[in-house]
């Protein structure tokens, strides 16, 4: 590693005043951006120069790439590869026999006691492509062409909390940037106005909380923006009840003139000018947000298409129409998440009302990419934190559901450069990754790949070392890569 | 003849070499001879005039072979560098020791360390020793000459061509010039080598007068490229070759004259001789061994046999010549003899020629013959007259010799790689020829030349000589015939290992955990098993795993490569190819398992030293350094400030004046508080007759003195610790009573306790004194990460993660360094070896978690118990009520007792036969709320616990005293995979550093290896005066938060990645002052606010901004602190403000954290634990216990209250060095917008109110209270019309109405249906004492908290100066 790249992330104090100004702006980076927000896709590369430096202005990719944006599918409690993407016929045959697996000190409680093998209890349907697909996925079994299906992928826990930062931030203690804050990190963002990271949550937040979206070390510009479903969509972005929107804007400009007052007393400090803009800022994004965030402006047929009204697709199919429309406004990164997937119990009704409540939403959003020519520039995945086992315990003899299982699982890429197909298997029973086989930093790396970053030139220098989202380096997945392979 | 004297000095040297023997006849005691050992390089047989040269002028060594006797057929063991040497200094034939050809810079062989050198031999009879030239027994750390018995050493590792010197190789590194250990030169001037190594032979000799000394002088010349230094250049009448030879002679004199002066001439033996012959290809640059055949790297005599002079003025003869064959291999056992030294216990090859050096008449060469090897040939044999060659192949001259240091044929080189060993290898580098001899005999009696072929002519004799090089083979090997020898023994190969571990280490055991074992482990697939060394030897079902030093004969290596019939592994896609590379290195190497090893040597760090000096500065002594003197013109208060002024007037950058003292004193208040200061406090400063440097003084001092200060600064301490009142992970458990550490810490600053006692007590307080409450409540230190044990993780895997997490703590908080690293592998920027790692690991690996009994102390708050109790106890009963109601349903237990159970309550028997179908919502719904009450009750007992006389702490060994756990170094960081055992350590580092820049031999001490004190051992290494890190790391933090940057930048990383200090002698004096006033921190901020420096302004006055702006332009970032740097206050400080100018404030200490507002939406927000979802946040029913300071809220890892999230709070899961100033649109948000600012805001409202009934006055109060000063007359009449329209506006617009706290909603998707479950909260809010509502208060209050939150929104609010 060269010294002087160290210094370059290090210091950077020259740069001081910017890298700390607001969400990419300092007062003349702001005009500048806004005036050409479309500029990341006109191929102009911006001469070198402050506003460049600013920390969310929009950089060039590190290689070519057509993925802009990603949106993040995220089942949280980890869906079941076997009852979803990969079926296991095989396990037919073994339902209900004893499952044995020997004890060592490396098991979990949740692993131990008597366990029997469990066939799903859905049937499977053929999709264009040959593939089986679960009855209830029959919305996204629609759009195989465009996906690619892997099933090679593996996580390391088996515990929710940290196998979800796992799969979110790369490592598994919650202290470090999500994925999201990586990409906005290395590319910036196209609208100055909304955060660059929006999170959509479910109901509930996951196990684990924010830092599944956090900036971790990185400056808190990358840090993820939970758009709330109900209420105001960020904390705090609308003033308390019974403020008028005409006396904030007398109370900014009497607090604007108490600051520029200050100012002049301190002629040499650039924050001070920041922190002003800051309010500017602000004010803009209290109209900006709340625009995007109202999808009733959307035709009947587009909420249609993504089951926004329908009782069991409602709430989903808003969140993946809410991550189109900021995708479309320039927003680089969006998790979604659909909570519940965590069957360890009666799966053949907790699976399906999941697959139901996202089916719709999801082939919607993939469809409606595709029609509008988004799909081309937008990735979109899904997963969840680990995979399900392929064995059950009987948990207070009731119905059967499946337990963790963080060796198998099925992750899909659609849009971007994603070569649609299969790539990779798990065994006959689902029980484990054994082809083209990769840990999660692997996909990681992937996923940068396909948004134009290289993940070992994407490192920020954090208590002395040089950190990236895959730790320690990891390779990309060719086989899931279309065009950008050996590219 | 011999003359009569000398007869009967040697019959005195009998008697000297007998030492034993004198003591016993009660002799003097004489002191052994010094040994004085001159080698050249490459001089040809007949390049000094005794033995023929008659161009070059050796006066100098004329002499010597005058006053001593020359050995005409002298030989060396084999006619090159590396072996020769290794022959001359063990007394073994090179290829006894492993050590043939000669090494080069890529060379991972060496002299091994079990052989005994020359040098070691003279050392145990107590000489000094000394090596001052070439090396050559090894180029890499481990093969030092230190390592081997000498006390010195300058000089080069390898050979001079081994440089950009080299006529044919490109690539070749600078050439390193050693001494000791150090590099201190790259290629240094070869001109100066004769003369510097010269230098320091006579200082040696000087310093060692009085001792018995070895000297070993091997100069690198006349070795090409050769060197001659001014004062020879030109001289000779030979050309430069000329000269470089009668320089080394002047050399010769220069150290004879040196003895002479010492009076220790007579009693030194001198030798001197060459390492082989010339190296004919140079031509004009090599010497001569006329009339011997061939020269340097053949086996004839012009490579073999070289001159050799002995001295010893009474002992050995003067102006003889023996012509008795010997070799460099006696010359070690001779010695022995002289000295009464101990023979090696290895066996040698060489024979004392003690007899025949002292000229005895009948004395003879030991040795029945001697034998010539060419790497691993056996070429030639010599017994009495007779040398006969077997058939090989040797290197002629290709053409012309070359000139002025170029080879023979240089235009037509295409020299092969240096790797290429062997006859083919040199030729091509060196410009020969090979050439092939047939079975040769020659009588050197008559012919010297080895021209005549004689073998035919005496078959009896080629027949005796055949069966002496048999025997020989049998022992040493010979490549020519295929014969191994079975008293081979094996080079140095450390290094190799070490590296090949290294790869082990960081790539192999990695990816065969990864790629291999998931496979290939335990019943592994094909009957393979890659888990270990020994089943990977053993192999599988048809091959063996691998070949110990041979990738190429392994399948492990063949299957990567999907070659020779092995199958590609791992299926799929194969490995990238510079790992399947490094495979190869590993197995090549030895295939070196971790777990295989022995305990090395401790310290383990000594085998690497890829360092640069100025990287491991922080590892070198905290030095006294003298205050620098500066002009009296400048203000210098404190000895700081001399050394700030003396690089300000280095750098010519003027210093700001003193700032004002209304500045002054916010300043100092923020900095010592974490608060503004009141307006009455702000007027007795400014009102303070006494020169402002006096009466700030006094400030400081009052400040230091109130316990605001221990409440401010325990903050920067729990930044680092990671303090939080709960668990982290799923659940997020509450830690009880984790607040006692909180206020320990509080305490200790106030009290100013000793910085190495507050070290002590939390890394082993309880192992210091388990009977003193505070050291038990200190140790909660060692818990404070956030660390989680469930149902769903792992025993073994947990424990690990608290022990990587206490190692990378405890050694980022007291010595400023990062630990991850090490890990998995040797750090590879700092010192720190994984060895080192596991080391400090194992000195917590008999700590165990515990709850330890703990008496309150008299200063522990717990007034509020009583309504605690008060309060929960209701809580739990009603939770536990609704839990039993659900249980009862469900058939299960209930948990209060005397509660009906179920009527059925047998457990179903396994295995389900039947699929039930669970439709019913009322069962899934109890099953929810099964779980929820459960993990609701789980948390309400442990809040229960808040007031328990209980301390979080931990225990050596547990109640059982569980037998001391091993600790193994785990490969790559991997817990299954487990390495060699590893003692209880500290970190080696700074051992390891002084030793190697000769600075000081600090010892490590050893820790014990019982179940207790370990942790003792290692804090008070910590705490120790000469840690050269604690010290410099705890003042830079205090200066950090002085000045807003640390002197050293990284606070937490003092390492190579780190920053440098900015003053560095500054930061020592800081430390030294630190240690000396017995460890005081207050005494450090005194030192620091008293100086100049930081009391200066932080800009200048007007004027002087139009002379350029000084420190701004030449010094943007304010390294060398000319000025103040303005700086935003931080997140706690912020709230802790906002809480006092509003008065809303509670001032209460200590105790259980209170539970502030937070932001209701995000209350509202549902989180998912652990199977169910969270009880929401509640806030304090008590409005006085909301409104702490913030050091006294309750911190829930899962839940940052969102305003100190935003303005860089610090993340609890992780050590905070530093806390970082972002400006960040969402900041507006919460400091415009919230509930939380119109609270305040409204509070201020109507405290100003209380204060003044006049509007001016309120403004005025206002702006004093949230600035510390009067409005300007401006400000007045902005601030009053500003009023005026806010009074009209809210005149016409009522505020929103009152509405009263609901018990909160829960949601989750649920597990058992997959839809959406909801219910409500078990929560009581009736109680709870409402904050002032704008619709409790006047159009005009609204008006002027509008005023309000626009100045506690103001940068003026929120900027210290």
């Amino acid at each position: 590693m060269k010294r002087e790249n160290i210094d370059e992330q290090m210091v950077a104090s020259r740069r001081h005043f910017l890298l700390n100004s607001a969400m990419g702006f300092g007062s003349m980076a702001l005009s500048a951006l806004l005036a050409r927000e479309d500029f990341a896709d006109s191929g102009v590369r911006i001469p070198h120069s402050a506003f460049n430096e600013a920390p969310l202005a929009p950089k060039p990719p590190h290689l070519p790439a057509k993925a802009k944006a990603c949106i993040l599918l995220l089942m949280d409690g980890g869906a079941s590869h076997i009852d979803t993407f990969d079926p296991k016929p095989k396990l037919r045959e073994l339902h209900m026999k004893e499952f044995v697996k020997e004890r060592t000190k490396f098991v979990s409680n949740m692993e131990s006691g008597k366990r029997y093998y469990v066939a799903s209890p859905f049937s499977f349907i053929r999709a264009s492509n040959g593939m089986e697909i679960c009855e209830h996925f029959s919305h996204v079994a629609e759009c195989v062409s465009d996906i690619c299906f892997y099933r090679g992928g593996q996580a390391d826990s088996v515990n929710h909390p940290t196998a979800l930062y796992h799969l979110n931030t790369g490592n598994m203690f919650g202290t470090e940037p999500a994925v999201g804050a990586w990409a906005t990190y290395g590319l910036g963002t196209v609208n100055q106005n909304l955060p660059a990271f929006v999170v959509l949550p479910d109901v509930i937040y996951p196990q684990g909380g924010a830092p599944n979206w956090s900036n971790g070390f990185l400056p808190p510009h990358f840090q993820g923006t939970p758009l709330r479903a109900t209420g105001s969509p960020i904390l705090d972005l609308e003033p308390q009840p019974g403020v008028t929107k005409e006396a904030q804007r007398r109370n900014l400009d009497f607090l604007g003139e108490l600051n520029r007052q200050h100012q002049q007393r301190h002629p040499n400090q650039p924050e001070l000018a920041a922190r002003i803009e800051a309010y500017e800022l602000a004010f803009r994004m209290q109209t900006e947000i709340p625009g995007v965030a109202e999808i009733e402006r959307e035709s009947a047929e587009t909420k249609q298409l993504y089951g926004v009204g329908e009782k069991e697709t409602d709430a989903f199919g808003r969140r993946c129409l809410l991550a189109r429309r900021l995708v479309e406004k320039g927003v680089r990164f969006v998790q979604v998440y659909s909570s519940g997937w965590d069957s360890h119990d009666d799966i053949a009704a907790a699976h399906k009302n999941r697959m139901h409540a996202v089916d719709k939403p999801i082939a919607g959003l993939l469809k409606d990419l595709k029609r509008t020519g988004l799909l081309a520039s937008t990735l979109v995945i899904w997963a969840g934190e680990f995979g399900r086992s392929p064995d059950n315990g009987v948990r207070g003899g009731l119905v059967y559901g499946r337990d963790h299982n963080p060796k198998g699982m099925t992750i899909w890429f659609a849009g971007g450069d994603v070569k649609p197909g299969i790539v990779g298997a798990t065994d006959d029973i689902g029980g484990s990754a054994v082809e083209v086989v990769h840990p999660l930093r692997d996909i990681h790396v992937t996923m940068l790949r396909l948004l134009g970053l290289d993940d070992d030139r994407l490192r920020y220098l954090h208590n002395g070392r040089q950190m990236q989202l895959s730790q320690f380096g990891g390779q990309v997945i060719e086989e899931i890569l279309g065009g950008l392979r050996n590219g | 003849m011999l003359n009569r004297s000398t007869l009967s000095l040697i019959g005195l040297s009998l008697m000297l070499t007998g030492l034993p023997v004198r003591s016993q006849t009660g002799a003097a005691p004489q002191r052994p001879p010094n040994i004085v050992l001159i080698m050249m390089d490459d001089m040809g047989y007949a390049d000094i005039g005794s033995f023929g040269a008659r161009h070059i002028r050796t006066p100098h060594l004329d002499r010597l072979a005058r006053e001593g006797t020359r050995f005409t057929s002298f030989y060396v063991s084999q006619a090159v560098c590396t072996a020769s040497r290794a022959s001359l200094l063990t007394g073994s034939y090179a290829n006894r020791v492993g050590l043939q050809g000669a090494l080069n810079h890529t060379s991972t062989v060496g002299l091994h360390a079990d052989e005994t050198t020359l040098a070691e031999m003279c050392r145990s009879r107590g000489y000094a020793t000394a090596i001052f030239g070439k090396w050559h027994l090894g180029t890499k750390a481990i093969f030092n000459p230190l390592r081997n018995g000498f006390d010195e050493f300058l000089g080069i590792p390898y050979s001079n061509d081994n440089s950009s010197f080299h006529p044919t190789q490109r690539d070749m590194p600078p050439l390193p010039l050693y001494d000791g250990e150090r590099v201190v030169e790259t290629d240094p001037d070869q001109s100066t080598f004769t003369r510097r190594f010269t230098e320091r032979a006579v200082t040696f000799i000087e310093r060692n007068r009085d001792r018995p000394f070895f000297l070993y002088v091997p100069h690198v010349m006349p070795h090409v490229p050769i060197f001659a230094s001014v004062k020879f250049r030109g001289k000779s009448a030979a050309g430069l070759y000329g000269d470089v030879i009668e320089e080394l002679d002047g050399s010769v004199g220069t150290m004879m004259a040196a003895l002479r002066k010492h009076g220790l001439e007579g009693n030194t033996l001198v030798m001197v001789l060459s390492d082989n012959g010339p190296f004919l290809s140079y031509g004009t640059h090599a010497g001569s061994a006329l009339p011997l055949r061939e020269g340097k790297l053949t086996t004839f005599e012009g490579g073999v046999r070289v001159p050799f002079i002995a001295r010893w003025p009474g002992h050995i003869p003067s102006g003889r010549a023996s012509d008795e064959p010997v070799m460099t291999i006696d010359l070690l056992p001779t010695i022995a003899e002289l000295i009464s030294a101990p023979l090696p216990e290895r066996r040698i090859d060489g024979s004392s020629i003690r007899r025949l050096l002292l000229g005895e008449t009948k004395a003879r060469a030991p040795h029945e013959a001697l034998f010539f090897y060419s790497g691993d040939e056996l070429q030639a044999v010599r017994s009495g007259r007779w040398k006969l060659h077997f058939p090989h192949q040797y290197l002629t001259l290709d053409g012309e010799p070359g000139r002025d240091g170029k080879p023979a044929n240089f235009g037509n080189l295409k020299p092969a790689s240096i790797h290429q060993s062997g006859v083919a290898g040199i030729a091509t580098r060196h410009g020969y020829r090979v050439e092939s001899l047939d079975l040769s005999l020659f009588d050197l009696t008559g012919d010297i030349g080895e021209k005549r072929n004689v073998a035919a002519q005496h078959p009896g004799i080629v027949q005796r000589l055949t069966q002496l090089a048999d025997a020989m083979r049998q022992e040493l090997g010979d490549a020519l015939t295929g014969t191994k020898g079975r008293g081979v023994r094996q080079a140095g190969q450390q290094l190799a290992l070490a590296q090949a571990e290294q790869l082990f280490l960081e790539k192999i055991a990695t990816t065969l955990t990864l790629k291999c074992q998931t496979c290939h482990g335990e019943d592994g697939a094909a009957g393979l098993d890659l888990r270990s060394r020994e089943s990977l030897l053993k192999g599988g079902q048809r091959n063996v795993g691998l070949v110990s030093g041979n990738a190429e004969e392994s399948p492990l290596y063949l299957a990567l490569l999907g070659r020779d019939g092995f199958k590609q592994m791992p299926p799929g896609k194969p490995l990238p190819g510079d790992l399947i590379a490094t495979f190869k290195q590993w197995i090549d190497a030895g295939a070196p398992w971790l777990e295989q090893r022995a305990a090395a040597p401790a310290p383990a760090a000594k085998e690497k030293w890829p360092y640069e000096e100025n990287d491991v500065w922080a590892f070198r002594p905290v030095k006294r350094h003298a205050v620098p003197a500066v002009k009296t013109a400048q203000r210098a208060q404190t000895p700081v400030d001399a050394f700030i002024l003396q690089r300000l007037n280095h750098n010519a950058i003027e210093p700001a004046p003193q700032a004002d003292r209304v500045t002054l004193i916010r300043r100092a208040t923020f900095d010592l508080h974490g608060l503004p200061p009141a307006p009455e406090e702000v007027a007795a400063f400014v009102r303070d007759p006494l020169p402002t440097p006096k009466a700030f003084e006094r400030v400081v001092e009052q400040l230091l003195a109130s316990p605001r200060y221990g409440e401010r600064w325990a903050r920067h301490w729990l930044d680092v610790v990671r303090y939080a009142d709960t668990a982290g992970g799923s659940n997020d458990y509450e830690r009880p009573h984790a607040w006692r550490y909180r206020d320990y810490v509080i305490r200790s600053f106030n009290s100013d306790k000793p910085y190495d006692q507050f070290i002590v007590e939390q890394i082993a307080g309880d192992e210091l004194d388990p009977n003193r409450t505070e050291n038990l409540i200190a140790t909660g230190f060692l818990r404070m990460g956030p660390w989680e044990h469930t149902g769903m993780s792992v025993e073994a895997v947990t424990r690990q993660e608290w022990l990587d997490d206490v190692t990378h703590s405890t050694v980022t908080a007291f010595l400023g360094l990062t630990m991850g690293c090490a890990k998995c592998h040797d750090h590879k920027f700092d010192p720190i070896p994984a060895k080192d790692y596991y080391g400090v690991q194992a000195v917590f690996a008999t700590t165990y978690f515990e709850e330890r009994s703990a008496d309150f102390l008299p200063g522990e708050n717990i007034s509020r118990a009583a309504a605690h109790n008060a309060q929960w106890q209701p809580r739990l009963e009603s939770i536990e009520r609704k839990y039993d109601a659900v249980a009862l349903a469900l058939g299960k237990k209930p948990r209060r007792k005397g509660v009906a159970q179920p009527a059925s309550n047998t457990p179903v028997e396994l295995p389900p036969q039947t699929e039930l179908k669970r439709t019913d919502p009322k069962q899934i719904e109890n099953l929810e709320l099964e779980r929820a009450y459960m993990r609701r009750v789980a948390m309400l007992h442990l809040a229960h616990k808040r007031f328990a006389p209980l301390a979080f702490s931990v225990v050596s060994g547990g109640k059982e005293k569980t037998p001391a756990e091993e600790t193994f170094l785990l490969t790559g960081g991997n817990l299954s995979a487990r390495g060699e055992r590893v003692a209880p350590a500290v970190l080696s580092a700074p051992a390891i550093v002084q030793r190697r820049l000769n600075i000081a031999n600090l010892e490590l001490p050893v820790l014990p290896r019982t179940i207790e004190n370990r942790r003792l051992g290692l804090a008070r290494w910590i705490a120790d005066r000469d840690n050269p890190l604690t010290s410099r790391v705890m003042v830079n933090r205090i200066w950090q938060t002085h000045f807003g940057k640390g002197l050293v930048e990284t606070s937490n990383n003092f390492g190579k990645l780190g920053k440098r200090p900015t003053h560095p002698e500054l930061l020592d004096w800081l430390a030294m002052h630190f240690i000396e006033s017995k460890w005081s921190m207050k005494q450090v901020h005194r030192l620091i606010m008293n100086s100049a420096a930081y009391q200066r302004a932080s800009q200048y006055p007007e004027t002087k901004q139009h002379h350029g702006n000084f420190s701004a332009k030449a010094d943007p970032d304010n390294r060398l602190l000319a000025r103040f740097t303005p700086r935003r206050i931080e997140a706690e400080v912020l709230r802790d403000s906002l809480l006092m100018v509003s008065g809303e404030l509670n001032w209460e200490m200590g105790g259980p954290g209170g539970f502030p507002e937070l932001n209701q939406d995000l209350v509202a927000q549902p989180r998912l634990i652990m199977g169910t979802v969270a009880p929401a946040y509640e806030a304090s029913l008590a409005k006085a216990d909301r409104n702490r300071r913030t050091i006294y809220c309750f911190q829930q890892r899962s839940l940052i209250n969102p305003l100190l999230e935003v303005f860089n709070g610090a993340n609890p899961n992780e050590s905070c060095e530093f806390r970082r100033t972002s400006t960040i649109a969402p900041q507006v948000f919460s400091l415009f917008n919230s509930r939380f600012s119109a609270d305040i805001a409204l509070a201020f409202a109507k405290r100003l109110e209380t204060m003044a009934e006049d509007r001016a006055r309120q403004i005025e109060l206002a702006f004093q209270l949230a600035f510390q000063r009067t409005p300007t007359r401006r400000e007045q009449q902005q601030t009053l019309a500003h009023l005026a329209a806010m009074t009209a506006h809210h005149r016409a617009h009522r505020p929103a109405p009152f509405a009263e706290r609901l018990p909160a909603l829960a949601a989750i998707n649920s597990e058992y249906s997959g839809e959406t479950f909801r219910f409500t909260e078990d929560q009581d809010w009736s109680r709870y004492e409402y904050n002032l509502h704008p619709s409790q208060v006047s159009a005009q209050t609204r008006a002027l908290a509008e005023v309000c939150l626009a100045l506690i929104n103001a940068n003026e609010f929120i900027y210290v100066y």
